[in-house]
């Protein structure tokens, strides 16, 4: 009888759960739908309007701001001369490049003091916004003014390496570049056309980040657009399509956006003054200073836009094998649950607009709380399916429905994409893509959630926090431009 | 429940299939279009070079056919921005006689934006002196973009006459002009506006003041030395101020300096104050070097730099007072110092350059 009583309560229990996790993964897809909506019809507006944006004449003006790129770089030798060259020879009408070498044990430095013949120079770095680790030294490229290298103590965090590039920069603009990127020549000038266009209004700005993987290079340029040989890493194309192209796109055009990638992305120094620059310690450090910057602009009142530009690419090496895939995710996890957890006035807020009141709740209940719930849901359902608490049917049309619906958003997403930029070009290459829409969902994405809760669980045992490098394979060289 | 389920697998997976379905298609018909225009283009580009060389027979182009002349016509339109002289002429005159700068002008009041900045567009390549008041009009439209494709135009034009409605673009509400283009289009129209430009220095609007500053210090006009100075005393916007100092420090006028040197008196802002002692190392002169090199000992790290590499600019003189500095201990020689580091690395790269080429 007990037996029976408890069978009876178990299966409702199931039955209750079921209903919640349907639920949950209805308003996950849905809200991505509608992100990936809004970037459609924004996308759309973008390239009805390029032909009149007038990136010639920003070119040209004598009023275009100036922009100090600043690359952090640790253990960077493979590729960081190509990548400050890649810099120097973007079309931009004036920038200086500071690299910071932070504490590399390789010969990141060597290489840089060969390739632009670097010479010690005296001086006397201000502090506007703090730093910790000792800058032992400061280079100039001999003939070209505007090349600094900083050789510094490294604490083991990127944010002080950013930090101390801060404090070296002289122009009103910060472009952020991580080391091994590699960015589209027009890069640039398009990253910063929203604060040509609105110069009192644009704060920040944001490029889209594509994985380098399987692109052909020459002298830092990204020759030939292709697509990855390993599956993880073509995997990662597809979400880096949905989730940062076009769910950034759908954010930024809701006035919400959190994440500038620290790969790329365009700050007022000013502001970056104002605030302290970069939060010590953080991990998730380009998230931290967005939602600062936000609260900053907020507090005083100020009218602002933080915006994201999808058409610059910024070109990265992703992961490859699944150790560090994991390692950049629980890495990445953590720091948006520290971003949340230390500005916590930020959510619920109806000051802050669509970013307190839809934003900030998002990425709590979807990519804070989702791994745990998708994963206590696959736990509960082979639990259930296991005590004939829910039958293989339902179970199986559940299940089915999930799926169906990420695999819907991501083939919409590549949908997009070949409508707008097309940068896939070859009839292989979209095949590929679609297969790993299809793969991801069998395995990929359900070790990510995992990948997620542990970065979570680190977040709140606040672990580890070291400069999170990655083994780099660089490009398929190519020996024409 | 479980008919919702079905039903809504059922829906997703059509919507997979249509998705893969149209995004197949639209590869297939680009595929094709791609190579179909390329071959087009490449018959049409022989055409072209034929008739902006004048080797086209005027027989052969009246035999083309209707769609082939459109298709002149198109190319004609891309490539307007991209030819000069001679060449520009005959496609000017040619795009005249098939009349699409009648119709482009008919395009600037039609409903659709994007029409009237293609349109917008169009006249400032074309250059004709009859788009001026349309484009004109075309400053006050509602869309932002409408608004700065015909400011960009009216540079392209050159007519002065546009010079004060360009300016008063800049204050105009809600419809305004960005900063930026507005400055091209002026620097585009060149010295013969510099008058009318001038007399917006004593405009109501700040972002007029502002402009008109910037656009005469680039264009170097040194009769405004005055009007500039008097801002730079004056103007309540500091934005102004700083682009006056700069404006003052391009023209390179000795009749700048007394107000220069007031502004870079400590209880001006910071800001003001360097670009000030820049302008002032612009101009140069005994006088200047003097009351520079004082700056170089100040507490704040902006303005020794600034005043140090100021001096650096002075020639010998400039080079013989840093070194002292540098070796004096002073407040101001680690600036001195990076200064003339910086200064010899530059040197050496351009000694070193020649040898290398």
């Amino acid at each position: 009888m007990i037996q029976a009583t408890l069978m009876l309560t178990l299966s409702e229990i199931f039955r209750r759960l079921s209903w919640i996790g349907l639920g949950y993964f209805l308003a996950l897809n849905s809200i991505y739908l509608i992100l990936i909506t809004v970037a459609a019809v924004n996308l759309g507006d973008y390239f009805r309007r390029k032909p009149f944006s007038g990136f010639q004449d920003a070119l040209k003006s004598p009023v275009t701001l100036p922009v100090s790129v600043l690359i952090p770089a640790h253990n960077e030798e493979t590729g960081i001369v190509e990548s400050a060259r890649a810099v120097l020879s973007l079309d931009y009408p004036q920038l200086e490049l500071v690299i910071v070498d932070d504490g590399s044990t390789d010969l990141t430095f060597e290489r840089l003091r060969d390739a632009f013949d670097l010479v010690e120079i005296p001086m006397l770095v201000p502090e506007l916004v703090p730093t910790i680790g000792h800058i032992d030294s400061v280079h100039i490229a001999r003939g070209l003014d505007d090349v600094t290298v900083i050789r510094k103590q490294s604490i083991g965090q990127k944010t002080d390496a950013l930090n101390a590039a801060i404090n070296i920069a002289k122009y009103p603009l910060l472009c952020i570049v991580d080391a091994d990127a590699v960015l589209d020549e027009d890069a640039l000038i398009k990253v910063t056309m929203p604060f040509v266009d609105d110069p009192q209004r644009v704060v920040a700005t944001g490029g889209a980040i594509r994985p380098s993987n399987g692109c052909t290079a020459y002298r830092g340029r990204i020759t030939e657009v292709g697509m990855p040989k390993n599956w993880l890493a073509r995997i990662q194309v597809v979400e880096y399509l949905r989730a940062f192209l076009l769910g950034r796109t759908g954010w930024s055009k809701l006035g919400a956006l959190l994440i500038i990638s620290g790969a790329f992305g365009v700050f007022r120094r000013d502001l970056i003054i104002d605030i302290g620059g970069y939060n010590q310690g953080s991990i998730g450090e380009d998230a931290d200073l967005v939602a600062r910057l936000h609260k900053h602009m907020k507090t005083n009142k100020t009218p602002y836009r933080i915006v994201f530009v999808s058409e610059p690419v910024c070109w990265t090496e992703v992961p490859e094998n699944i150790t560090i895939l994991r390692r950049q995710r629980r890495r990445w996890s953590r720091g948006l649950l520290e971003t949340i957890w230390s500005n916590p006035t930020l959510l619920m807020n109806p000051r802050y607009g669509t970013l307190g009141l839809l934003a900030l709740p998002y990425f709590v209940l979807f990519e804070i709380l989702g791994p745990i719930v998708e994963l206590t849901g696959f736990v509960t359902l082979i639990v259930a399916l296991a005590f004939h608490f829910v039958n293989f049917y339902f179970a199986g049309l559940f299940f089915t429905a999930a799926i169906f619906y990420g695999i819907l958003l991501s083939i919409l997403s590549l949908f997009i994409e070949e409508v707008s930029y097309h940068r896939y070009d070859k009839w292989r290459f979209l095949f590929q893509t679609i297969i790993s829409a299809l793969v991801e969902n069998f395995g990929y994405r359900q070790m990510h959630a995992y990948w997620r809760l542990e970065g979570v669980i680190q977040a709140l045992r606040r672990s580890d926090r070291s400069w999170g490098s990655m083994p780099r394979k660089g490009f398929i060289p190519s020996e024409t431009p | 429940m479980r008919f919702a389920l079905v039903a809504s697998v059922l829906l997703l997976s059509v919507l997979i299939l249509l998705m893969l379905i149209a995004t197949g298609i639209i590869r297939l018909v680009r595929t094709r279009s791609e190579k179909r225009s390329l071959a087009n283009r490449a018959q049409l580009r022989l055409l072209f070079v034929k008739f902006v060389s004048e080797d086209l027979d005027p027989a052969e182009l009246r035999q083309l056919k209707t769609s082939r002349l459109t298709e002149l016509d198109e190319l004609s339109e891309a490539m307007l921005s991209k030819v000069k002289g001679r060449a520009k002429d005959i496609l000017v005159s040619f795009l005249e006689s098939r009349g699409t700068v009648e119709q482009a002008i008919r395009r600037t009041t039609r409903s659709g934006y994007l029409g009237r900045c293609r349109a917008a567009a169009f006249l400032g390549h074309v250059g004709s002196p009859q788009a001026r008041k349309p484009l004109e009009a075309m400053l006050r439209d509602r869309k932002r973009d409408v608004r700065t494709t015909a400011a960009r135009s009216l540079g392209q034009l050159g007519d002065t006459k546009s010079v004060p409605l360009l300016l008063s673009g800049l204050d105009n509400g809600r419809r305004l002009l960005p900063f930026s283009t507005v400055l091209v289009a002026l620097m585009r129209i060149g010295s013969s506006g510099q008058d009318l430009v001038g007399d917006a220095l004593r405009a109501a609007g700040e972002r007029q003041r502002a402009a008109a500053a910037e656009f005469l210090g680039l264009m170097g006009s040194i009769k405004f030395t005055a009007t500039l100075s008097d801002l730079l005393s004056n103007d309540p916007s500091l934005d102004v101020r700083i682009r006056c100092a700069r404006a003052l420090g391009r023209i390179g006028s000795p009749n700048a300096i007394a107000t220069l040197t007031r502004c870079i008196e400590r209880d001006n802002p910071i800001g003001l104050r360097a670009v000030s002692c820049g302008a002032l190392a612009a101009i140069g002169g005994r006088e200047v070097a003097a009351t520079i090199c004082q700056l170089i000992d100040e507490d704040d790290y902006q303005i020794s730099l600034a005043a140090a590499k100021a001096v650096s600019q002075m020639g010998p003189a400039g080079t013989e007072y840093l070194n002292q500095i540098a070796n004096s201990g002073s407040p101001g020689s680690p600036y001195a110092k990076e200064v003339l580091a910086r200064r010899a690395a530059r040197m050496a790269g351009k000694v070193r350059h020649p040898s290398e080429s």
